[in-house]
């Protein structure tokens, strides 16, 4: 990581952890200027994490696509995104922070933790299918931790502590948003599988073969698809679906994890 | 029968299924991924684990029949469902709105006549999306707005993908042709099954391979900074019988299609030209040796007509270290070989070589003339990828529009009341009810406004 980037990045994570701060004071205390300053806090942070990624962008040529530090950069990034767009269709739901920034920042901590070398594209990233794929993939994974979010918001709204958390959404309102988040996200897996399936012709000369990440991100299209089927034909909502929502992120971040006992990646040698 | 097969719990029990024995396989050691030396610590230690893997693994599982069982009761369950759907959808004629749908409505005085009021729910409604019809009913209007005709149509266009996807799935088992190649520089290779090092998978139907030769010209590496490989290049010459031939440069994600068939660069290594004479100066070797153990560095090769073995270790930017050899890089800057001489498996001798340099190691004189390159190329066929893209396309647009294009209605009687309105709004929503609910509270407030 070079100097500058680091320091933005760090500074970027003050501010997120900042805003946390301010968003339980408000939450808590009922401060409405708490909430206020945890939303400058978090747009703050967001700012100098984007400026980190555009400097790491400019050093080595490329987005930043390849390795975990990369990954968990652009990764945390696109779910601090996903909170600033539901804030388009709820201006007054600063206090989702609380639930959505600690995701952003366990991704971020767990890229950090490995190694940030500046490399160029090795060959095998060199195709117009990676943006696609690696795009789609932060939207997807992205979108379906921000539900996971909602989900534990929406049990804490309806649970014991809904008298702290009133001043939330009705949770029929984030039930609602744990299903678009959740649509949307399933489209993003669609076109992130899908791109990658045309990768692998162009790479391998077949589209698919059952290599670890691959049948990763089956098992993860399949979760999704199956909490879409409950919700649409068999009427799935409310606590049962925050549950379910809740239960299929934490399978696949444990599948992943979990890959034969062996992380693997998708190329060979090249 | 029927009946359960157009049961949706059905169809959520089989995915249910197979994401279950999926997410099993997946945690279960994977051989593709794992070392010879890793495989083996796992049948001796863990034998018990090792046969669960065996059946219950990727490669097993998607081996098995009931792996293809699965889908195709996936394929049967979703063809009728879409296909019954579509049947009540057409004898409706879109009247009704198909499964569960949520409902609201709400009643407020709105101040104006009840025409100035209805021209100011049209305008509420005016967006193309919005689909008003207009019934007086004893002179009270009723304004009849809907919305997601797509809705249907998006949900079908995803079974539709589905179900092409899981066509390609078969097309592919069916048409699939995989195999692997390695290609020295300067030797040709035919195109035939012989020339390949194995095929790993043959069409149900048979096919014909090309009845040319394929040679590797020139094998060339781009580093940046001196370190960061950026891009390889296999310049390949494929030639007829007949004489005519072309060139091709294959790079990793631009392979070389030819006859159907795609050539694939899958890894390289190094092969160095050695020649061996015996005491009497007999040649007992001149040829190149492709080095396939340690990322293309290393391997071993026995005499013809001998007993004496050779192991060879390539360092392309040697430098010793403390702790022995190493390379800097993979960049040829300083090439050099570790040389082990065996005789019946006992060693005999060992040292460095130098490019041209002749060493004479035990009762043989080695001597290292050159380096080539060999490049790994996988060769597929599949039919079922076009296929498979092509319902992709449907998956993504169908959920597209469903999405966006749900279905929604809402129902505005207007019943006039002295200078007042009295207004009920009722309406239903396939999704969303929450949403649903506050979009219905902002269109009274622009109308009450």
């Amino acid at each position: 990581m070079i100097q500058l980037e680091g320091i933005l990045l760090w500074l970027g994570v003050g501010g997120y952890v900042l805003s946390i701060l301010a968003y339980l004071v408000g939450l808590i205390f009922k401060k409405e200027k708490a909430a206020v300053w945890g939303f400058w806090f978090i747009s703050f942070g967001f700012i100098l994490h984007t400026v980190s990624i555009a400097t790491r962008w400019i050093v080595t040529g490329h987005p930043p696509v390849i390795a975990g530090y990369e990954h968990s950069l652009f990764g945390s990034w696109f779910i601090i995104l996903l909170f600033f767009t539901i804030r388009i269709w709820l201006p007054k739901i600063e206090l989702f922070g609380i639930a959505i920034i600690p995701f952003a920042l366990f991704v971020l901590g767990n890229g950090i933790m490995t190694a940030s070398v500046h490399e160029p594209l090795s060959p095998p990233y060199q195709s117009n299918w990676l943006w696609v794929h690696i795009t789609f993939a932060w939207f997807a994974y992205g979108s379906f931790s921000v539900a996971a979010a909602i989900a534990i918001l929406y049990l804490l709204r309806v649970g014991i502590i809904s008298k702290f958390l009133e001043r939330l959404p009705e949770p029929e309102i984030l039930d609602d948003l744990i299903f678009r988040f959740i649509f949307f996200g399933f489209i993003s897996l669609t076109i992130e599988v899908g791109a990658g399936a045309i990768w692998a012709k162009g790479l391998w000369g077949r589209y698919w073969g059952w290599d670890p990440v691959e049948t990763w991100s089956l098992i993860s299209w399949l979760t999704y698809g199956i909490n879409l089927h409950l919700r649409t034909t068999l009427g799935w909502q409310g606590s049962k679906a925050a549950w379910l929502t809740i239960i299929s992120f934490v399978a696949i971040i444990i599948t992943f994890f979990g890959i034969g006992f062996v992380v693997g990646i998708h190329t060979q040698l090249l | 029968m029927w009946r359960i097969f157009i049961s949706r719990r059905f169809a959520v029990s089989l995915l249910v299924l197979m994401l279950g024995l999926l997410i099993l396989a997946i945690l279960l050691p994977n051989p593709s991924i794992l070392s010879p030396e890793e495989i083996r610590t796992i049948k001796e230690q863990r034998p018990y684990l090792f046969k669960i893997t065996e059946i219950l693994g990727i490669q097993g599982l998607t081996a098995s029949p009931f792996f293809f069982v699965l889908p195709f009761l996936i394929f049967i369950s979703t063809a009728i469902c879409t296909w019954t759907r579509l049947q009540s959808r057409l004898k409706s004629g879109g009247a009704e709105i198909e499964g569960r749908v949520f409902k609201a409505a709400k009643e407020v005085t709105v101040k104006g006549e009840a025409k100035i009021v209805r021209s100011r729910f049209l305008k509420a409604f005016s967006s193309p999306l919005w689909s008003v019809q207009e019934n007086i009913k004893e002179e009270i209007p009723i304004l009849i707005a809907h919305r997601g005709r797509f809705g249907f149509w998006g949900s079908m266009l995803f079974h539709l993908g589905l179900l092409t996807v899981l066509l390609a799935t078969i097309v592919t088992g069916l048409t699939l042709f995989t195999g692997e190649m390695l290609l020295t520089e300067g030797y040709p290779i035919p195109l035939k099954e012989e020339g390949f090092l194995k095929v790993w998978r043959r069409p149900f139907f048979g096919m014909k391979l090309p009845d040319e030769a394929i040679t590797l010209e020139e094998f060339k590496r781009v580093f940046k900074d001196n370190k960061y490989p950026i891009d390889y290049i296999a310049t390949v010459r494929v030639g007829e019988k007949d004489g005519f031939s072309f060139l091709k440069d294959i790079r990793v994600n631009d392979p070389l299609k030819y006859q159907g068939l795609q050539y694939n660069i899958d890894r390289y290594g190094f092969a160095p030209s050695f020649v061996i004479k015996g005491k009497d100066g007999k040649v007992l070797f001149d040829g190149d040796i492709n080095l396939v153990l340690v990322g293309g560095q290393e391997d071993s090769f026995q005499i013809p007509d001998t007993d004496i073995g050779i192991t060879v270790r390539f360092y392309p930017d040697f430098v010793m270290t403390k702790d022995g050899p190493r390379t800097r890089s993979d960049i040829l800057n300083n090439p050099v070989f570790s040389i082990k001489v065996t005789r019946e498996g006992i060693v005999m001798k060992q040292g460095f070589l130098y490019m041209g340099q002749e060493a004479e190691m035990t009762d043989i004189m080695i001597t290292y003339t050159g380096i080539k390159y060999w490049v790994h190329i996988l060769v597929a066929r599949d039919w079922g990828a076009p296929v498979l893209f092509i319902g992709l396309v449907f998956l993504v647009i169908g959920l597209i529009a469903r999405l966006l294009f749900y279905e929604k209605g809402l129902n505005v009687v207007i019943n006039a009341e002295g200078e007042n309105c009295i207004v009920k709004v009722s309406g239903y929503t396939k999704y969303f009810p929450a949403f649903f609910e506050r979009e219905i509270k902002k269109i009274i407030e622009e109308v009450t406004k």
